[in-house]
């Protein structure tokens, strides 16, 4: 009976090669698409799990509810901190990483820059659990001036010599002149699915006094929950926090490592964090492409039960039980699924370094996930072709047997079964025209996230980011130098970087200020002189710094920053006397007034609203440069910059980055999730046309007779083309109708997370309603084409 | 070996009931060629397929064999399907994917016969029938007689004592109805009960008895 069925199933896959092969095209799209999808999200799920004890290690954070504004730091700089392991006998290890932010490096003769470099406490590596390849991970930071390099420093800065022993020159924004370090180990490189990526890690010079921003990581003892600190943290309040009302404002937090990064959206991360939302969206998309490759699925397999009628129900007359169909059926499913499955696995081998690469991520999926994937797909597939299959086989016994006798008698399904059919190719088509809205919608807002920028002068400008203290100190003789060139526009400073995020906020005194508002804290952002000009931001009222005057004075303030003091009328404020409580000498922020408003320009991440914040011109805390240059002297301008750079900076590496690609990198996540989003997009839709391909297919021959009779009777090629066409064009008109408004109800929700949102323009629905038409028109027009040039004889000779 | 007794068939639309037949009743003994004969729309084809279980009447008593057919369960009805009935069509109705050899072998696999007696048995119908030379052709390339010869060949390899055989020479030329007819013949002759429905009064002239069909109501001529 076996080797019958398999005789059976061979000679229909041979005999409508057409449908097998679009059947198996789109199985494994599918699946290779579902396997890419399960991969990145188990990508994204993976992070800081490859700890042996990430379950243990927690990360402590302090949130500053202030009056009226709350601001949660991902690190902390509080003294206090050091008298955790003494109150709390749960924490076993206490490591404090306190990041060099840009550190200026120098091995033997290289100089370069590197962002992954952390003084941390010498229990580092007992704490995170992190074998060393060299060195003794009990001792390597014992001693101050000890560095432990990873592999890759190692190899490229080193090569095949040893650098246990040898010499590594440090400094950054804090540190301004270069101390030396002694390499004492070697680790290996932190995975890409790593919260953080540490290049270097040095030994701190006295860790009992050290009270520095640091990030601080706690691994609890074994079987101990976080609840269990998180109890006692408000007399731990009380114990070490004198001032009444920090003990009222301060919020601690402990957060796992492996929730940071796709739940912590904290101040000053360590990295840039992932998104749940992303998974999400990758999830929503996985569900709508298996539903719509169900929906495709069904329906090759109703067409093909149907198409195989007169068997089943001849054989019935020689005593073949259902059951013997439906086993057929199963078989069938099996080995379709079987094939698709291999051919899709070895597509996603093929491809999963060439997609990895491309997303930039580490897909990893483990063998024994893929297996559990595909046994998943199998039961579920042939669960499917079984039902799909008792459908039509068991109808008759629903409607007695007549229905399946009517069938058998003319050979032609019932219209029962074309509706199902449709229905099913309406809602992959729903799917297809409501991921299409989803992804142009996405794009469209990525687009928008990336073309916003400081001001309106976006274009053409290089910046030197986070500079060395001596590097500030020597900005004025590198603007100089830089604007003797011809090729150099311009050159200003500023505090933060494009892209950069704005943090730190003092209270303030503002004239006529009420009473309430005098524990609220406003954003700082220095700039040079000319900062307003180069970035091209609108002075709405008041005046701008005046460049080459004195400016010590004077405060420009943006229009969110007009709002939180309570201004409407932006010449109102011009004036007012302001005055910054800043624990620093008097010369760095002097007691002034409001000089000007300015508009609301977006330096950090338009996912959030754009923050309160005054602009003030001191050079001192200026740690990045603008250059702004003439784009026909492109070339130029990189030579023109290292040979200034290098005559005013000689000690220091000259690491500059353009516009574009810092914007790029704050929004690389969502970038890496359109080109996904599109790619998916592309393979829903490639399906569904499959979809309707094969019931274009399976209408058209059934009304071959017809088409035979009409053209008998005058009808012209292009009328007959018309009136097959008109069928499956209502179907697109009708998945539209469904589909639009579910897409943009979506959407709205979707983009109701941002702080500045896209439009959903109407174009958006034209066009991807005519794109779907467009693509349903050519799928079956083909097919109606072929159909209406035939000779009708010979169409009336098939009945 | 069949009764039946005020056998009706009727559809219900909305406000109407439609009968295809009305008050059958007919006997038909072991050993009997019965021809029906009747104009379109009188009942002739249901009535073939209620006799063959392929349908059901809508009230009436079917005996076969003096079981009631309407307790039968659909196992004991796959079971007559396996021994005791054959059917042939005026389409022929061959299965196009499977050449001639294996078509005459289907009904046998469905009975689970073994593969060697199964070769036995196929082999005979062949050589019975002056096919072997056909064996390995598929349906589209046979001529409409052939392939009622391989439908025929395909009714009868289980042996069945009832061959219910509907309008057999419908779409063959006269020649080949003939050859047909006279095959169904010498079938009954052997000792097969053939009932076929038809609307050649020379071919309902090879059968037994002639019954006549008219709005569903039986005229035994």
């Amino acid at each position: 009976m076996l080797r019958f069925h398999l005789k059976m199933i061979k000679r229909n896959f041979l005999k409508d090669k057409k449908f097998l092969f679009n059947n198996i095209l789109g199985l494994t799209l599918a699946f290779t698409a579902i396997l890419f999808i399960y991969s990145w999200i188990t990508y994204e799920k993976s992070f800081d799990k490859f700890y042996e004890n990430s379950s243990r290690i927690h990360r402590f954070t302090v949130e500053f509810a202030d009056a009226g504004s709350s601001r949660h730091f991902a690190r902390v700089n509080t003294s206090w901190i050091k008298e955790f392991p003494g109150f709390f006998p749960e924490v076993e290890e206490m490591v404090r990483l306190v990041p060099g932010r840009n550190s200026s490096l120098k091995i033997n003769n290289n100089k370069f820059y590197s962002q992954g470099v952390f003084s941390t406490d010498s229990n580092f590596f007992n704490a995170f659990n992190v074998k060393l390849i060299q060195g003794n991970a009990n001792a390597v930071l014992d001693a101050p001036k000890c560095a432990v390099i990873n592999q890759s420093i190692a190899k490229k800065y080193f090569g095949n010599e040893n650098p246990i022993g040898k010499q590594i020159d440090w400094a950054h924004q804090q540190v301004p002149d270069f101390s030396t370090f002694t390499v004492t180990g070697i680790m290996p490189d932190f995975p890409k699915n790593s919260h953080f990526h540490p290049e270097i890690l040095l030994s701190l010079d006295d860790p009992s006094q050290f009270a520095q921003w640091n990030y601080l990581y706690l691994l609890l003892k074994e079987n101990t929950k976080p609840e269990a600190i998180q109890a006692k943290f408000s007399s731990f309040k009380n114990t070490y926090i004198e001032d009444e009302k920090s003990r009222e404002s301060l919020v601690f937090h402990l957060q796992n490592v492996q929730d940071i990064h796709l739940y912590s959206h904290k101040d000053r991360e360590i990295e840039l964090n992932g998104d749940v939302r992303s998974i999400t969206v990758l999830s929503i998309v996985a569900i709508v492409l298996l539903v719509v490759i169900t929906l495709n699925y069904i329906n090759f397999q109703i067409a093909s039960v149907l198409e195989r009628n007169t068997y089943f129900n001849v054989s019935k007359t020689f005593g073949a039980k259902r059951k013997s169909f439906v086993a057929q059926l199963a078989l069938e499913s099996v080995i379709l699924i079987f094939i698709s499955s291999i051919v899709s696995l070895g597509i996603y081998m093929l491809a999963l370094p060439v997609v990895a690469n491309w997303l930039n991520i580490d897909l990893i999926l483990s063998t024994q996930t893929t297996l559990v994937i595909y046994l998943l797909a199998l039961l579920f597939f042939v669960f499917l072709g079984v039902g799909c299959s008792i459908y039509p086989v068991f109808m008759s016994k629903m409607n007695g047997t007549i229905s399946s006798l009517r069938i058998f008698n003319s050979g032609k399904s019932t219209s029962t079964d074309f509706s199902v059919r449709r229905v099913l190719v309406i809602l992959q088509f729903v799917g297809g025209i409501g991921l299409i809205i989803a992804t142009t919608v996405i794009i469209k807002q990525n687009q928008y996230l990336l073309s916003s920028r400081i001001g309106n002068e976006q274009d053409n400008i290089i910046n030197l980011i986070k500079l060395p203290r001596k590097a500030i100190d020597n900005y004025e003789i590198l603007k100089t130098e830089l604007l003797k060139y011809p090729e150099i526009l311009d050159v200003t400073a500023t505090m933060e970087e494009p892209a950069g995020e704005v943090m730190d906020a003092f209270s303030y005194e503002l004239e006529g200020m009420p009473e309430e508002d005098k524990d609220k804290v406003i954003y700082v952002l220095t700039t040079d002189d000319n900062f307003n000009r180069f970035y091209g931001n609108e002075i709405v009222a008041g005046e701008d710094f005046s460049e080459n005057g004195d400016n010590t004075t004077k405060y420009l303030i943006n229009e969110a920053g007009l709002k939180f003091f309570g201004y409407t009328n932006p010449n109102e404020i011009i004036g007012k006397r302001f005055k910054y409580n800043i624990p620093l000498p008097e010369k760095f922020f002097k007691e002034g007034y409001i000089a000007g408003v300015i508009n609301d320009f977006h330096i950090s991440t338009m996912q959030s609203s754009e923050k309160p914040m005054l602009l003030y011109n001191q050079p001192f805390f200026n740690y990045c440069v603008g250059i702004k240059y003439d784009p026909k002297r492109t070339s130029d301008v990189l030579v023109t910059l290292q040979n200034a750079w290098t005559k005013v900076n000689p000690d220091f590496a000259l690491q500059h980055h353009f516009i574009d690609d810092l914007y790029f990198k704050l929004y690389k996540n969502q970038i890496r999730q359109s080109r996904f989003l599109i790619l998916l997009a592309v393979v829903v839709l490639f399906i569904s046309s499959l979809g309707l391909f094969s019931i274009a297919v399976y209408g058209i021959r059934k009304r071959t007779k017809e088409i035979g009779i009409r053209k008998v009777n005058g009808a012209k090629t292009g009328e007959v083309i018309v009136l097959l066409n008109q069928t499956f064009v209502k179907w697109v008109i009708i998945s539209f109708v469904i589909a639009a408004p579910i897409a943009w109800f979506a959407m709205n929700k979707w983009l109701e997370s941002f702080a500045y949102k896209t439009e959903i323009s109407w174009w958006i629905f034209v066009g991807a309603g005519l794109f779907i038409f467009a693509i349903a028109l050519i799928t079956v027009s083909q097919q109606s084409f072929k159909a209406a040039r035939r000779n009708p004889v010979e169409a009336l000779r098939y009945e | 070996m069949i009764q039946l007794k005020k056998i009706d068939k009727y559809y219900d639309a909305k406000f109407q009931r439609t009968f295809v037949l009305k008050g059958v009743n007919l006997d038909i003994e072991q050993g009997e060629f019965i021809s029906i004969m009747g104009p379109s729309g009188s009942g002739k084809s249901t009535l073939l397929n209620i006799i063959g279980f392929l349908d059901e009447p809508s009230q009436g008593e079917y005996l076969f064999l003096g079981d009631p057919a309407n307790k039968l369960k659909e196992k004991q009805k796959v079971q007559y399907h396996r021994s005791h009935i054959g059917f042939i069509f005026q389409a022929f109705h061959l299965i196009e994917e499977l050449n001639v050899y294996e078509n005459i072998e289907t009904p046998l696999v469905y009975r689970g016969v073994k593969g060697k007696e199964r070769k036995a048995l196929v082999a005979d119908m062949l050589d019975r029938f002056n096919i072997v030379a056909k064996k390995d052709l598929f349906p589209s390339q046979l001529s409409g007689g052939q392939q009622q010869l391989v439908a025929i060949a395909r009714a009868i390899i289980g042996k069945p004592k009832l061959l219910l055989a509907d309008e057999p020479t419908g779409n063959l030329h006269s020649e080949q109805g003939e050859m047909i007819m006279k095959l169904l013949k010498k079938l009954n002759d052997e000792g097969m009960t053939i009932i076929q429905v038809t609307h050649s009064k020379e071919n309902a002239e090879y059968g037994d008895r002639i019954i006549t069909l008219k709005d569903g109501y039986v005229r035994e001529k």
